[in-house]
């Protein structure tokens, strides 16, 4: 198959674990494309991991380049999934991120992008401040296996594989953060 | 009515999404204390999706070309070469031996060096002194040592008076006064230089 259509045919795939592997190693030989089409498929919740953390899109754009800079720069240290292994560059990326600015300090609002699609009612607004406070709280182990599960919407067997635990011990993690989080709203608040 | 034990997990997969549970679905229907829990549980899982700051139609484009753009610059920067694709973990462990072999060598440089002491050595003059009249031989036990100026040539190292003790067999022949002359006083009020010079003539009789 010509690479050209090898390439397209990996964009298509979303979730292909062997297509990623096969643009790795052909980025390892040095295709450059490749690179960009890793890129482009995993640009999403990367996206969605760094604007969780930062402070603005610009801050946001920051950090998931420099997450895809820095698996290209570490590429030879891949021994599993592409994807996972993305994912824990960009969470670990964005809480040094926000150790070193410390501009995510507990119960701020971080700064609203000026877009329309957050046009939203106060109420919501604050609801959402609540939750963001309530996340906060979560022990470090429990707010990442939240992150990588709803934001970069990794499977639990790949936030496993991404925190170095198990599947389960993912999924308890998970429950516990979850209790933890319904408890701390309360079950009206949260929505049910 | 808490929820059954042992379904709690496969209730989180399902309210995150992750697999339809056709299992979970029957015993949903059958049991009100889990379908209690999932609705809990879903309510709240909705209630961080809500937080997350990504819109459905945020725009990416461009963004992988920036940033291509971007690791080529980090590429030009950065040195390359086997060093650099190595995998950290390679890196390290030749970073430690080079880091053991370099602490190793500078020891062996850096090493104070302990002047060598050889123990007593005994001298023993190749003929009779001329100007002590067919003198024995003089068995000298002394020490390598600083500040000699007597030189033996047979030793090749220097032998000062100081260093001269004991264990002598006097001078047996008298002076030219019939006195008996001992070691001390045949060398008594010689010079360092004096010595030197009488160590030579010994060397060289002719």
């Amino acid at each position: 198959m010509p690479e050209e259509a090898v390439l397209a045919k990996a964009v298509q795939a979303s979730d292909a674990v062997d297509d990623d592997r096969q643009l790795v190693e052909a980025f390892r030989r040095g295709d450059r494309r490749a690179f960009e089409v890793l890129v482009k498929r995993h640009q999403r919740p990367v996206w969605a991991i760094a604007l969780r953390f930062a402070k603005d899109r610009d801050a946001a754009e920051d950090l998931a380049q420099r997450a895809f800079v820095q698996a290209l720069e570490r590429i030879g240290e891949l021994k599993g999934a592409f994807r996972p292994w993305l994912m824990r560059i960009a969470v670990n990326l964005s809480k040094n991120h926000v150790r070193d600015h410390a501009k995510f300090a507990r119960g701020e609002v971080p700064d609203r992008p000026v877009a329309p699609w957050f046009e939203e009612s106060l109420d919501e607004e604050r609801q959402r401040s609540r939750v963001r406070v309530a996340l906060s709280d979560l022990t470090r182990r429990q707010r990442e296996v939240v992150l990588l599960r709803i934001d970069a919407d990794l499977a639990f067997a790949e936030v496993a594989q991404a925190l170095g635990i198990t599947e389960n011990n993912a999924k308890v993690t998970f429950h516990q953060a979850v209790k933890k989080l319904k408890d701390r709203l309360g079950g009206e608040d949260a929505g049910v | 009515m808490p929820a059954c034990e042992g379904w709690a997990l496969r209730i989180v997969a399902d309210v995150t999404g992750e697999a339809e549970d056709r299992e979970l679905e029957r015993h949903l229907a059958s049991c009100s204390g889990c379908r209690a829990e999932a609705k809990l549980l879903a309510g709240t899982v909705a209630a961080i999706r809500e937080t997350r700051r990504v819109p459905e139609d945020l725009s990416l484009a461009g963004f992988a070309s920036r940033v291509a753009e971007r690791a080529e610059r980090f590429r030009d920067r950065s040195p390359r070469g086997l060093w650099w694709t190595a995998s950290r973990g390679t890196r390290y462990s030749l970073g430690v031996s080079l880091a053991a072999f370099v602490a190793s060598v500078a020891l062996v440089l850096v090493r104070p060096v302990r002047p060598v002491r050889p123990g007593p050595v005994t001298v023993r003059h190749h003929s009779a002194p001329l100007a002590l009249r067919q003198a024995a031989p003089v068995r000298v036990t002394g020490t390598a040592g600083a500040g000699s100026s007597a030189t033996n040539s047979a030793a090749g190292y220097q032998v000062t008076p100081d260093d001269i003790e004991g264990d002598m067999e006097l001078l047996a022949s008298p002076d030219d006064d019939g006195q008996d002359v001992s070691f001390d006083s045949a060398f008594a009020g010689l010079s360092n230089q004096d010595l030197k010079t009488f160590d030579q003539m010994l060397d060289n009789p002719s």
